[in-house]
């Protein structure tokens, strides 16, 4: 069973996986690697997906669904269902709860489930092109994809029958597929100017380490702006010519726009291009009308400057929120089609001063990057091992914790009696109604509670754990001038005298006994994916100086990640007889070597997550741009005397009124002892994992009660939804390719 | 083994300086302390650690947000001075971070819904609030006024309707 990498775009879709080692792009049994993400429901009841659909969009645009990503988990009142709406020929209609519905030949479907059928041809392509199933995928988003979003491209995964093992963004993708196996250091900006949308990532590569600086986006700015623009300059050539305006007509509109597209593409190439439609209308006595259209690579560039000019508005935020300079990168990265936009690498050029990146395929790129994620993430064996912690340099403590204080809240069995994880909040209300208070035990994870009171733990007993003395009691951190004052340096002494046993020396050892990435970043191969060429020599010239540090970090053992890493390898299946032409030619270099451990990411969260607060306000709990995973906690008050309940309503974004922020959900806590307002705290806390996912809790310290849930994200289907779309989706026949 | 020492890093997690955590000394430069970040994220990131059970590797999320949060607080040299200025008072570093004292969360008042409630728009629910309490203190006329500026955001709000023909009643009654 394999698992891959799906870049599922506005326009193309591409799936990519690593088999032994290396990277391939699946393509079709035509061998073609893009896979329009269109979907065409024929009158014959085939559900046609990718070329053969959109073949179907000059023909049959109101039962032809295109640019399904750009709905995927907006409301029915969002602006860009406007924009749908007035765009596309397709039907659309607002659901009960789910989200807008796109209806199709007397059939309603969810836009998850549009999103589905193309992610299913997707997986079929590459179950043909590796002769295995495929149940397992990471899938990518533009980063500043918001959480409904996020969560609907999952549900679309699912609904495809695809474990989503994570939501990624792009650039950091291509980021990736750019720098794994470098083994460099370099700052890094992608460009990422797709069919949709746009978005400028700034990354700092540090051996395999992807640490991501800022991210901004524009969800309304990609190379369909250009097509609308040249369809709209056709329409008004043939306007005045004939008096008749193809944009009244959906459908014809629909044929300018890919005649746009074809012109577009042309242009990349050429300085003239040249279409001639037939038959747009029909003139006195039935003669039909033509429209021929012409234009220069200049006229087109002058169209396109307003677009480009906005790209380096949002790269220029994202360049603010890392507080640098264009002349700080040393790399430039394009990812996504417009930018082969001959203008587009000229200008990025400009702008930062050197020359793009451009040996590697836009398109594919961003696959690549979710394939080598995939791979990493599936890899069975990875556990690294962890130092003791620092012992003595910490700030004073009130309590001495347990280890039931310390354990992972959500890793507790959700008992009976506790509100819990992973409910509505509706049947968490429904709890708050039907158990009386004094039934609620004191929570485990209240301060100072014994072991006894925590809740069964998963696998492990927890009396092991009980059983390691604790390191000693915490002291009170001196004052910065103090000078008893431990400098961190003496934090590390030497390194283990046994380098092959790195996990037991020790406690006064800190963390710091991994392999330093950026000394092995000389052995590694300069392989890069996507580039046919040969992974270049040991300390190869294009090798950065390494990095300054006057922490001596020791010298480490061999990384564990590599013996794990080789066992990753060794344990990925023996190569079936693919047919091997459906794999990608010719085949890339390796991007997993021995020498070289998986890649650690850190990206960014692209959208403040917010809290609504009385009157109308909003108080930021994780700040836009933070590195996740990450976990913060803030503390209200309640507003009334008496206050029993409180419910936190969550939205992100960085508006100040609450209602200008994309609405998420609640949590409800109950049960606060009244009290005068604003005497009693509520201590909020987001958790945001490496997919963006978010977990909200809320506790009262006083109590220690908790309630906790992961968001019932408004319009995003709940499980029994997904569920019973899967099923339809089993039912719905055969999805022809072609 | 590897438990062990996981259940020693929670216990003493919160009691960590964001120094120790990411293993730095108080005056490291910013280079010292990016590069400290991503030798701790080698070791704690969680997709590091996918192969352990699921409530180790939890734990170790929990330990790496605790790092990225530090970073964040490090990294700004502004945060930075604040934490530092905390940490010379002797405030837990836990706290220090989340010190600021915010406004109250909007309530759902349990008991009788109140006329607030079921308002939406942010702007009528004052104008609902006063009516409403205008009213119980039998000042109708001032609660009419409130009342009518909120239908004006919330025109087809059933309870707002029911409430003015209570008010109107009440007016007739006073006018006879």
């Amino acid at each position: 069973m394999s698992v891959v990498g799906i870049d599922l775009g506005t326009t193309n879709t591409v799936v990519a996986c690593v088999r032994n080692g290396r990277v391939h792009v699946l393509g079709d049994e035509q061998g073609r690697r893009l896979l329009p993400s269109v979907v065409s429901f024929h009158p014959n009841g085939d559900i046609l997906v990718g070329h053969a659909a959109k073949a179907r969009r000059a023909v049959d645009a109101k039962n032809t669904i295109a640019s399904v990503k750009r709905l995927l988990g907006r409301t029915w009142n969002s602006p860009e269902l406007d924009k749908a709406r007035a765009r596309f020929a397709f039907e659309m209609k607002d659901g009960p709860g789910q989200g807008p519905l796109i209806v199709a030949r007397g059939k309603e479907y969810t836009l998850p489930e549009i999103g589905a059928f193309v992610l299913k041809r997707a997986r079929e392509i590459a179950e043909t092109a590796l002769g295995e199933r495929v149940e397992r995928a990471v899938i990518t988003v533009p980063a500043h994809f918001n959480e409904l979003q996020r969560a609907a491209t999952k549900v679309a995964g699912r609904v495809a029958g695809l474990e989503v093992l994570r939501i990624l963004n792009e650039p950091t993708a291509a980021a990736l597929a750019y720098g794994l196996g470098k083994g460099t250091k370099e700052r890094i900006a992608i460009y990422d100017f797709g069919g949709g949308t746009f978005d400028a990532t700034l990354l700092d590569l540090n051996g395999n380490v992807f640490e991501v600086l800022a991210t901004a986006g524009d969800p309304f700015l990609g190379g369909d702006d250009i097509d609308d623009a040249i369809a709209d300059r056709m329409a008004d050539a043939f306007l005045v010519q004939h008096r008749f305006d193809p944009r009244s007509d959906l459908q014809t509109l629909e044929r300018l726009r890919q005649a746009a597209e074809q012109v577009k593409m042309t242009l990349s190439s050429q300085d003239q291009a040249q279409v001639h439609l037939r038959e747009i209308a029909f003139g006195v006595g039935g003669a039909h009308l033509d429209l021929i259209f012409g234009l220069s690579r200049a006229e087109l560039e002058k169209m396109t400057e307003p677009f480009v000019e906005r790209s380096f508005k949002v790269t220029q935020d994202a360049l603010a929120l890392a507080r640098l300079a264009t002349s700080e990168f040393d790399r430039t990265i394009l990812v996504g089609g417009t930018s082969r936009i001959p203008l587009v690498r000229r200008r990025v050029e400009t702008f930062f001063g050197a020359p793009p990146m451009d040996r590697m395929n836009p398109d594919e790129v961003v696959a690549i990057g979710a394939a080598i994620q995939a791979a990493a993430l599936t890899d069975a064996a990875r556990r690294r091992s962890i130092p003791p912690p620092p012992a003595g340099f910490s700030v004073p403590r009130k309590s001495a914790p347990s280890f039931s204080d310390a354990a992972p809240q959500s890793s507790r069995a959700p008992s009976s009696q506790e509100l819990s994880v992973d409910e509505d909040i509706e049947t968490q209300a429904m709890r708050r109604d039907s158990i009386p208070m004094s039934s609620h035990p004191p929570p485990a994870t209240a301060r100072g509670t014994g072991p006894q009171s925590a809740t069964p733990q998963s696998s492990l007993p927890t009396s092991t754990a009980r059983m390691t003395p604790p390191p000693p009691p915490a002291t009170r951190a001196p004052s910065p001038s103090s000078p008893t004052l431990p400098r961190s340096t003496a934090q590390m002494p030497g390194r283990p005298s046994a380098p092959s046993s790195p996990q037991m020396t020790p406690a006064s050892r800190p963390f710091g006994t991994i392999e330093e990435p950026v000394s092995r970043s000389f052995t590694g191969a300069g392989a890069i994916p996507g580039v046919a060429s040969v992974p270049s020599p040991i300390g190869a010239p294009s090798a950065p100086e390494p990095a300054p540090h006057a922490v001596p970090i020791p010298p480490p053992p061999p990384p564990p990640a590599a013996t794990a890493l080789q066992q990753f390898i060794s344990s990925q299946p023996p190569p079936q007889p693919a047919p091997a032409q459906y794999l990608s030619q010719p085949p890339r270099p390796p991007v997993f070597t021995q020498s070289m451990p998986p890649p650690v990411l850190i990206d960014v969260t692209p959208r403040a997550l917010v809290v609504e607060t009385a009157g109308g306000y909003c108080d930021t709990v994780i700040p836009r741009n933070a590195k996740i995973p990450c976990e913060r906690t803030r503390i209200f008050s309640t507003a009334h005397d008496g206050q029993r309940v409180v419910v936190v309503r969550v939205a992100q974004g960085e508006e100040g009124g609450f209602r200008g922020n994309t609405y998420l959900g609640e949590v409800e806590l109950s049960g606060i002892p009244p009290a005068p307002r604003g005497e009693v705290s509520v201590q909020v806390t987001f958790e945001l994992d490496a997919d963006g996912t978010l977990r909200v809790s809320a506790a009262d310290p006083t109590t220690g009660r908790q309630a906790m849930a992961l968001l019932r994200l408004t319009g995003i289907a709940a499980e029994a939804e997904i569920a019973s779309m899967r099923q339809r989706m089993e039912h719905s026949g055969p999805i022809v390719g072609g | 083994m590897d438990r062990e020492v996981i259940v020693a890093w929670l216990q003493v997690l919160d009691d960590l300086t964001y120094y120790a955590l990411l293993g730095v000394p108080r005056d490291a430069s910013p280079d010292e302390l990016k590069h400290a970040f991503h030798v701790f994220a080698q070791t704690f990131h969680p997709d590091a650690h996918t192969g352990r059970p699921r409530d180790e590797h939890e734990a170790i999320g929990r330990i790496f947000r605790h790092g990225t949060e530090g970073y964040r607080v490090l990294e700004d040299p502004a945060l930075r001075v604040e934490y530092d200025e905390s940490l010379a008072e002797g405030t837990p570093a836990s706290v220090a971070s989340r010190r600021s004292s915010l406004p109250p969360a909007r309530e759902r008042a349990p008991g009788p819904k109140r006329l607030e409630d079921t308002v939406k728009s942010h702007v009528a629910r004052p104008f609902a609030r006063s009516a409403e309490e205008l009213a119980k203190k039998g000042d109708w006329k001032q609660a009419k006024l409130q009342l009518s500026l909120a239908r004006n955001y919330e025109p087809t709000n059933e309870a707002i309707a029911a409430l003015m023909r209570e008010i109107d009643a009440k007016l007739q009654g006073l006018k006879k």
